[in-house]
């Protein structure tokens, strides 16, 4: 068995277990006595993200320590400005396109389960937005599929389409799920030239990952409390 | 005053779904996805990507 074929299957090894994570910790969790759903799902995520981290610690320690050593203050901040920014105008737009085309449309299943679980755990909402999406998410959908693929833009559009297709996993078929794939496919196009811009460095699409998060998160909560 | 103007502008942006949709996290719903059939098919198609993407790699070295 060549290389290939062994960094192939660990990949689907990985997915795998990113799929059935939920499933399978809740249930031996609640084999337990551990009953409560949130904290079943909450605890399932801190050990795929513990796992994560762990497979991809020195990645992260080498990312961590080439941007604090190549980047200035200044060029720190007006990296994460810019591409916070480039986001954030990207999908807002996205999103606006779509309110003005299909005004009566219902939200998503990824949408309504995000403003539930804002409205039951501002601490577990907290985690999955800053904490596990920008770092187990990124190393999944960004440093796991690197490993295969050498080539720069076919990186770029299999990693996006994989992340667009695992976001509208969990919810219903519909024409909202269609624009979601188009909206989530150009979110990762974007993160994903800058990890591959940036030499392979997982820390700095992390990073923007959490900034980007940070602003809506902000807002959501403000408005769950206003 | 700030606290304020946040919240009108939090208002403006949930009236209108945008906010909560633009979040970048997968949210796994409760007992996880609704439809299996759906989860292995897109299994199915996750594992297509990613050979097709090794060969295209291979051949565009």
């Amino acid at each position: 068995m060549n290389e290939k074929t062994q960094q192939l299957f660990k990949v689907i090894i990985i997915f795998l277990f990113y799929f059935i994570y939920t499933t399978v910790i809740s249930g031996v969790l609640s084999l337990c006595g551990i009953k409560d759903e949130l904290i079943a799902v909450f605890i399932a995520d801190l050990v795929f993200f513990l796992g994560m981290v762990i497979i991809y610690k020195d990645s992260i320690k080498e990312g961590f320590l080439k941007f604090i050593k190549n980047y200035s203050l200044s060029k720190k901040i007006i990296f994460i400005v810019k591409w916070v920014a480039i986001l954030f105008a990207v999908n807002m737009l996205g999103g606006i396109i779509t309110e003005i085309l299909f005004p009566s449309l219902e939200e998503d299943g990824n949408t309504g389960a995000l403003y539930s679980i804002a409205s039951i755990s501002t601490f577990y909402m907290i985690f999955k937005t800053l904490i596990f999406a920008p770092v187990a998410e990124e190393l999944l959908f960004k440093k796991t599929i690197r490993g295969l693929i050498s080539n720069n833009v076919v990186f770029i559009i299999a990693s996006s389409l994989i992340y667009a297709l695992i976001n509208i996993m969990y919810i219903d078929f519909n024409v909202f799920a269609i624009i979601d794939v188009i909206s989530y496919f150009i979110f990762s196009v974007i993160l994903s030239y800058i990890f591959v811009k940036n030499e392979d460095n997982i820390f700095m699409s992390m990073l923007i990952k959490f900034f980007y998060n940070l602003i809506p998160l902000t807002i959501l909560l403000l408005g769950i409390g206003g | 005053m700030i606290v304020m103007q946040l919240q009108s502008l939090s208002n403006c942006f949930m009236s209108s779904k945008v906010v909560v949709q633009s979040l970048a996290v997968v949210q796994k719903t409760g007992n996880g996805a609704k439809n299996l059939n759906t989860i292995i098919l897109i299994i199915i198609i996750v594992i297509i990507i990613l050979i097709v993407s090794i060969l295209f790699s291979n051949r565009n070295k």
